[in-house]
């Protein structure tokens, strides 16, 4: 096959995945805590393809060093830029002021990292995320006794009336780009434990997605016409090769 | 590829959700003691095709995986339990709550209901109940006689009879609280049941531990705020709009693909 087949459908595929991502994006366009995710497509240049398979000893990698020439790799990133902070009145929803901050919550297998802050109150009195998890204080869960009027201060504090029950724990990361995504507006950590700060946050508010509708849609339109364009390609190498196969060597 | 239209009808079908709720909130704007309630949502999960971190050679690694997110899901609907207004109704058998509690009435079938809407009647044995006719726990009867009827802040009901220049005592209504109020089940007709997330119910007397003071001839209004309903509103049908796109947009390259063969 012409090597013009695989730029083309690698580019065809980078096109699929960017239409996945948009359409997550714009599914979770009113998910609070929600980061946009966006794809990055880079060429995968003839050198760069000699360069690692030389490091890593591919017996294919010498001789055969254009086929993969002129295709495209995709990578995906989040974008950790904040979200409007949008004010509920809810006395258990908190918005993190820093961009690089996250809570802690107890995950079955760990902590895990979110900045939706739309908390309540479990059974056994637990102040927990909206499916459950306990959020992590400075001493553990925050365990909220009966009787009094529940309030989150600017600094985290948890009070019930004029009982202070703890400070939510707040993990910062300098790199937030290292995080993985584990679905449930949560993230989790690789590597080294986060450094963790005093918490600054807005208290009876959430932070919605940082999805802009604009940006999204019109990602959508490249999309779209990038994916017909690679038809195109497709398209003209086909009958490349059907002139080719059939009209050379007629006389 | 077909992927991303699940995905996308993930994102339609979270926003129809969530036009549900703001229409049940508008619905009931008017609606003595109606809370309001909010659809909240999470991601619905990861397909991770490239791990961020994994090798591209002995000494070199990729900053960042292939990720790739497979919609939205909804999380809870939140009930906000924050004070409506407070109406002046004039009528002395109308109660308002200033605070956390709720009044304690007797469904038909013997289980326990909770109300903040305190538009109280009273029935043939002179027993104060709701508009449904469910009585007021602890319940307090009226004599067919009585002039007046004076609620004080702290529940305690008093009645002015004919011949007698003092008021007398008819008994003392009781709220309830709970732990996580936003736990409770909505029944319907204003009223909430206990569930295992609520916490069980703690009974007192009004006007103490945060149980609320009771407040004669007012009635709570919903808290339910017009201009955030629609606002929230116009989120949900451009977030279902922008979905529909994506729809679109899958379905022309999935055509497009299709005309590669000929």
């Amino acid at each position: 096959m012409d090597r013009g087949t695989y730029a083309a459908s690698s580019a065809g595929f980078a096109n699929l995945m960017k239409l996945q991502v948009v359409s997550n994006n714009l599914a979770n366009m009113n998910t609070a805590g929600f980061k946009r995710e966006f794809i990055i497509t880079e060429e995968q240049s003839f050198d760069k393809t000699l360069a690692a398979q030389e490091a890593t000893q591919d017996p294919y990698a010498k001789g055969d060093h254009d086929r993969v020439n002129g295709t495209v790799s995709v990578k995906s990133v989040t974008d950790f830029s904040p979200g409007a902070i949008k004010n509920t009145g809810s006395n258990l929803d908190v918005a993190l002021q820093n961009e690089k901050d996250f809570f802690v919550v107890a995950g079955a297998q760990g902590p895990l990292y979110t900045r939706a802050g739309s908390f309540s109150i479990d059974s056994a009195g637990n102040l927990v995320t909206a499916d459950g998890l306990p959020v992590q204080g400075d001493g553990g869960a925050i365990n909220i006794p009966e009787g009094g009027a529940v309030r989150i201060t600017d600094a985290g504090e948890v009070f019930a009336g004029n009982q202070a029950l703890g400070r939510l724990q707040v993990a910062r990361f300098e790199d937030p780009s290292t995080l993985t995504r584990v679905g449930n507006t949560r993230f989790e950590a690789q590597g080294a434990a986060p450094e963790l700060v005093p918490a600054e946050v807005v208290p009876n508010s959430l932070e919605m997605a940082n999805v802009s509708v604009v940006s999204n849609i019109v990602e959508l339109m490249t999309t779209s016409r990038g994916f017909e364009s690679y038809v195109k390609v497709a398209q003209s190498v086909d009958e490349l090769n059907k002139a080719a196969i059939n009209d050379i060597g007629r006389g | 590829m077909i992927k991303a239209l699940f995905t996308a009808a993930t994102g339609m079908q979270a926003q129809e959700m969530n036009i549900n709720v703001i229409a049940n909130n508008m619905a009931n704007v008017n609606t003595t003691g109606f809370k309001k309630s909010r659809a909240e949502f999470q991601d619905l999960m990861y397909q991770t095709l490239v791990e961020p971190g994994s090798s591209t050679s002995e000494s070199t690694s990729t900053p960042s995986g292939i990720q790739v997110g497979l919609g939205v899901k909804p999380a809870a609907t939140k009930k906000v339990f924050t004070q409506g207004d407070l109406t002046s109704t004039g009528n002395q058998l109308d109660m308002a709550i200033e605070g956390d509690g709720f009044f304690q009435v007797n469904m038909p079938d013997g289980t326990s209901a909770y109300t903040r809407s305190g538009a109280f009647q009273l029935d043939e044995n002179g027993q104060f109940v709701t508009a449904d006719g469910f009585v007021l726990q602890p319940p307090i009867t009226v004599p067919a006689d009585a002039l007046s009827i004076s609620v004080g802040q702290d529940g305690i009901v008093s009645i002015l009879q004919p011949g007698s220049p003092t008021p007398t005592e008819a008994g003392q209504i009781q709220l309830t609280r709970f732990q996580n109020p936003g736990g409770l089940k909505s029944i319907g007709k204003n009223l909430f049941v206990e569930t295992q997330s609520s916490g069980s119910p703690t009974t007192g007397n009004a006007g103490e531990n945060e149980f609320g003071r009771i407040i004669q001839s007012f009635l709570e209004s919903s808290n339910v705020s017009v201009v955030e309903e629609v606002v929230t509103m116009i989120q949900a049908q451009k977030a279902y709009e922008a979905s529909s796109k994506a729809i679109t947009t899958a379905d022309e390259m999935s055509s497009q693909a299709l005309s590669l063969k000929r």
